[in-house]
């Protein structure tokens, strides 16, 4: 999940990390606008919150000299969207004077099984492009074991040319944020060198899905991203599956299994299909997580044909078949062209069951693609 | 020989007495894999199928001291401890089939077994097969023939669709890998791939990848570097994905030009490794690249 700016900046407030002045409203008509501006005084950035990057340069990102400037701005951005979703919240920052811009970043990296701190003398541009020029990023690496130490932290005041135990207070926040938080990557982009020290001006960070169950720091922030869900994204949640929206073909590919899933779908656009739809019903699939799963399918009325691919291990065919029967008996007449191929843990029983009540289930992916696709 | 598992493995099943780990303890006894301990706090005392239960991994040891490899079916929230207690009592192999294990916790357990010189297989993995000898893992068994292939992947259900195809063109397999569908776990396909290519049993490997990340790119870099090897056929699901959107498992994000189909291809084209660009082509692609390596060996 993707956090917003305002949730960061809450965060590394607590943990002392010098912030501009702001507020945050849900829509132009909020009460606390007017006496939030007189607070924080002009002159304002009015930001849009959203869930991604690249802000500044939709025209989401808005100065204003006045108070009457900054009520415009906030008007504007909530009629304003972001990769189709609507603004729901603009935050009015205090403009600070800003002297140099530097960037600093935590992230989990995979391939080294470490954390990764950059630091760049040049904030405002995104990492990759600081990455690709000669130490344009100082990479920093630290062993989850041993933690942040004081000699990285030198490191990294030493190549930005800032006080050492300035800059410490900062990374020391950020590393704590980034562990109780389960950060996997968090940035400060710019941090600005202003007359009064160093301030956080703008602030990213990721969270780590896996963690919103466990971790109840997240909690606060896991119930702002649920009231923002879709119909399916809620029913996916709930149930356990991954549903994503692939293209504008009819055929919706649902299969147990990321891996099989996609190669599945790979496989029907190779011969000749539109896929539309990829439904991960995940492992161990029961009868109820099939059924929820296909009547979602026919709820959205832009597929005709489901093809699904099941191989048993973890998860049982004959469940799995239960589930189809159970969505088809509870939509009745559907024109849903069904193609099923089943492979595995419990294959005879559920094939008996399915063919019992006139629902083709192949042996093979090719076979059951084909019906699909002709 | 095989890697990682055959005939002399001794498994501890953690969470035994949970229904996954219940039901894969049987299939697993059925498969012939020696299963000498569980392991549930708490439930000391009784059998699961015959399987004696401890309250924890080091009574367990001292009653069953030829325990060397665990497989841990424990909920996301207990799992690492359950691994760390794996790792003080001495266990070499520890096999993670929980999913859902957050990042940060792997991260840590990776490295605190890697210190400790232990292999940890997963987190979110199918487990180990070879097939014939020893099953650690949820791997329907039946799609796995015995021979000498070997075979590394992120995924788990797509590789026993490569191994069923594998078997219905006369290939078996030596041993499969589920490395894990995580963003982090604790072997990567170099680690693998070179505990194959030091095991006398197994000719040539499949490698099955799938976007994001940049695990395959990594794998293609290693190889065009490795003086010794074997063949390596590969195959990457995702093609037909669209970028950037999250494909259930957390690896799969496409981040910038690393970590898309053309990337993994790419690269790996670029080290030597064909593609298979249907699931249809991998015994095709396997064999040519096995006939490639008997035409070398024979010059």
């Amino acid at each position: 999940m993707i956090l917003y700016e305002f949730e960061v900046k809450s965060i590394l407030e607590k943990l002392g990390v010098p912030v501009e002045p702001s507020c945050v409203v849900s829509s132009p008509d909020d009460n606390l606008l007017h006496s939030c501006l007189r607070t924080i005084g002009p002159p304002y950035m009015v930001k849009a919150q959203v869930r991604g990057w690249g802000r500044g340069k939709r025209g989401l990102v808005i100065p204003a000299e006045t108070e009457d400037g900054a009520v415009q701005a906030v008007k504007e951005l909530f009629s304003s969207s972001y990769e189709g979703q609507r603004v729901r919240y603009v935050m009015i920052s205090r403009k600070v004077q800003v002297r140099r811009e530097y960037y600093l970043a935590l992230m989990l990296d995979a391939d080294s099984q470490r954390i990764l701190l950059l630091a760049s003398r040049e904030g405002g541009v995104d990492v990759e492009k600081l990455a690709r020029q000669p130490g344009g990023v100082l990479v920093q690496t630290i062993d989850p074991l041993l933690g942040l130490r004081d000699y990285m932290v030198r490191r990294v005041a030493e190549h930005l040319g800032l006080n050492a135990s300035d800059v410490g207070n900062i990374l020391r926040a950020m590393y704590t944020a980034f562990w109780s938080y389960n950060m996997i990557l968090l940035e400060l982009n710019p941090l600005a060198l202003t007359d009064r020290g160093l301030v956080a001006i703008d602030r990213k960070a990721v969270v780590d899905d896996d963690a919103l169950p466990l971790n109840s720091n997240l909690s606060e922030f896991a119930a702002r991203l649920q009231e923002e869900l879709s119909e399916v994204q809620r029913i996916s949640l709930k149930e356990g599956f991954t549903v994503v929206e692939v293209g504008e073909g009819g055929i919706a590919v649902v299969g147990n299994g990321a891996g099989l899933t996609m190669a599945t779908m790979d496989y029907v656009e190779q011969a000749g299909g539109k896929p539309g739809l990829f439904l991960d019903l995940g492992g161990g699939a029961s009868s109820e997580r099939v059924e929820k799963a296909l009547l979602l399918i026919m709820s959205l009325g832009k597929y005709d044909k489901v093809l699904m691919n099941i191989l048993g291990g973890i998860t049982r065919c004959d469940e799995v078949a239960r589930g189809i029967l159970r969505a088809l008996e509870r939509v009745g007449d559907v024109r849903l062209k069904m193609a099923v191929r089943l492979s595995g843990f419990m294959e005879e029983e559920a094939r008996s069951l399915l063919e019992s009540r006139g629902v083709r289930a192949f042996r093979t992916l090719e076979e059951a693609a084909k019906e699909v696709i002709s | 020989m095989a890697i990682l598992v055959d005939e002399s493995t001794r498994v501890l099943v953690q969470g035994i007495t949970g229904r996954q780990g219940s039901m894969h303890t049987l299939e697993m006894l059925k498969y012939g894999t020696k299963i000498v301990a569980g392991v549930t706090p708490g439930k000391q005392g009784e059998k699961v199928h015959g399987v004696p239960v401890y309250n924890d991994v080091f009574s367990a040891l001292e009653e069953h001291p030829e325990i060397n490899t665990s497989i841990v079916f424990v909920p996301a929230a207990y799992a690492p401890d359950a691994v760390y207690e794996a790792i003080d009592a001495g266990i070499k192999l520890i096999v993670v089939i929980t999913e859902h294990i957050p990042a940060h916790e792997t991260l840590k357990l990776v490295r605190y077994g890697k210190s400790k010189g232990v292999t940890i297989v997963g987190p979110n993995t199918p487990g180990v097969i070879s097939p014939g000898k020893c099953k650690v893992g949820i791997m329907p068994a039946d799609y796995f023939a015995a021979g000498r292939i070997g075979i590394v992947s992120r995924s788990g259900t797509l590789m026993y669709e490569v191994a069923s195809r594998l078997r219905s063109e006369g290939f078996g397999v030596s041993t499969a890998v589920g490395i894990g569908g995580d963003m982090v776990t604790g072997l990567s396909f170099e680690d693998v791939y070179s505990m194959f290519v030091r095991d006398s049993e197994t000719d040539a490997v499949v490698l099955v990848g799938e976007i994001g990340s940049s695990k395959e790119e990594r794998f293609a870099k290693y190889f065009s570097e490795l003086k010794v090897k074997k063949p390596v056929a590969a195959f990457i699901a995702g093609r037909s994905a669209p970028p950037g959107r999250r494909m259930g498992h957390a690896g799969a994000i496409v981040m910038g030009d690393v970590g898309t189909y053309a990337s993994k291809v790419k690269s790996l084209e670029a080290a030597g490794i064909p593609v298979a660009k249907s699931l249809l082509d991998i015994g095709r692609v396997l064999s040519s690249v096995l006939k490639t390596n008997l035409a070398r060996t024979a010059l």
